[in-house]
């Protein structure tokens, strides 16, 4: 009886062990922890009614769309922007370029991730180029100390509710308003968040 | 030994396994904006009150269907919804006596260029609406009390406020 558990122990062993060789662990990648994006407040990035041939018309931070990043505090987030550099009338991309029916739009963004509610007053400013930018930060600031020990790796009683923050995405800035037709201007802001 | 070996080879291998998925999140947001033009008023025709027009001192006018009613034209953006405000009462006075006497305005409006089935706003107007081609009739009328009122002409103006909702 002992001999057939000993054949079977060596088994697993030869079939396991090539790929035990080369591991690696990387603690911003467990795939059990949720990365949550939301919106702190509903409706779109709306520069409300604006008049023809008006010019620049801006929402500032603090009037700004934000959006929430929930996660676990101690990861780094990667968010990805990307948002046309105009406005379409009626939404309708085949409008883009027409001077009468396109409104130009410059993104500007900031992000908050001080710890408990995150304010405009603590947010930094992102470099936006061509409406579009990536930009990698922890959901939880670091403090101004050394890092701790590595967390331990989840397990069945792990509740990431228990490390979880909230930082803000902060999506804001401004159209010029030419000669254009009246009428309703839209188009999209895609944003992506992963872990890093 | 070797079944202790075995043991922690194979849970390295699960936890590299757990690694490899990771958590995404998209979104999409719009932005947006609505464009109008600006609102022009145009007068069409000034109100013309009559002495003839007078029962017991008191002209009237009636914005629905007398021919002496002002009429004016708003262009603004097609098919939008707009609040009309005026001010109801315009105290006028004599450039010769200072005499005063005080009219009192009403007005009708429609989409159609049609008087008749122009219907009488009250002080504040919503959800009235420009037509197909960016356009909104106003006839003005009211009535004004001339039994103090002296020889003379007494001129004022009308006031009438467009804010797109």
């Amino acid at each position: 009886m002992k001999l057939i558990k000993f054949s079977i122990s060596i088994l697993v062993l030869l079939c396991w062990s090539p790929q035990a060789s080369g591991q690696e662990i990387n603690f911003g990648e467990f795939g059990n922890y949720t990365l949550t994006l939301g919106e702190l407040n509903a409706g779109d990035l709306d520069f409300g009614v604006v008049t023809r041939n008006g010019g620049v018309y801006s929402v500032g931070i603090n009037n700004s769309k934000t959006l929430t990043i929930t996660g676990v505090k101690y990861l780094d987030v990667i968010i990805d922007v990307t948002a046309q550099n105009e406005m379409y009338l009626n939404g309708n991309p085949a409008n883009a370029g027409d001077a009468a029916k396109a409104i130009p739009f410059t993104l500007e963004a900031a992000f908050a991730n001080n710890e408990g509610t995150p304010t405009v007053a603590q947010s930094r400013f992102i470099n936006v180029t061509g409406n579009t930018f990536l930009r990698q930060f922890p959901v939880l600031k670091r403090q101004n100390r050394p890092p701790g020990p590595p967390p331990p790796p989840p397990t069945n009683a792990f509740e990431q509710s228990q490390v979880e923050e909230i930082a803000y995405l902060y999506l804001y800035g401004s159209i010029n308003v030419g000669n254009v037709d009246a009428g309703s201007y839209s188009s999209d802001i895609i944003i992506t968040i992963n872990y890093d | 030994m070797p079944l202790f070996v075995g043991l922690v080879a194979v849970s390295l291998v699960l936890a590299t396994n757990i690694n490899t998925s990771q958590a995404q999140s998209d979104f999409s947001i719009n932005v947006s904006a609505r464009v109008i033009s600006n609102v022009e008023l145009i007068t069409l025709q000034p109100i013309t009150p009559s002495d003839a027009d007078a029962i017991d001192n008191i002209i009237t006018i009636d914005p629905t269907n007398s021919a002496n009613a002002g009429k004016m034209m708003a262009i603004g953006t097609p098919n939008s919804e707009v609040q009309i405000t005026y001010i109801r009462q315009l105290v006028m006075s004599n450039s010769q006596t200072g005499n005063t006497i005080t009219f009192n305005y009403s007005v009708a409006g429609n989409s159609l260029d049609d008087q008749t089935s122009a219907e009488l706003l009250n002080r504040d107007n919503r959800s009235l609406q420009f037509n197909s081609d960016g356009r909104f009739y106003f006839w003005i009328g009211g009535h004004v009390d001339i039994t103090a009122a002296d020889p003379g002409n007494y001129v004022g103006e009308f006031t009438l406020a467009i804010e797109y909702l």
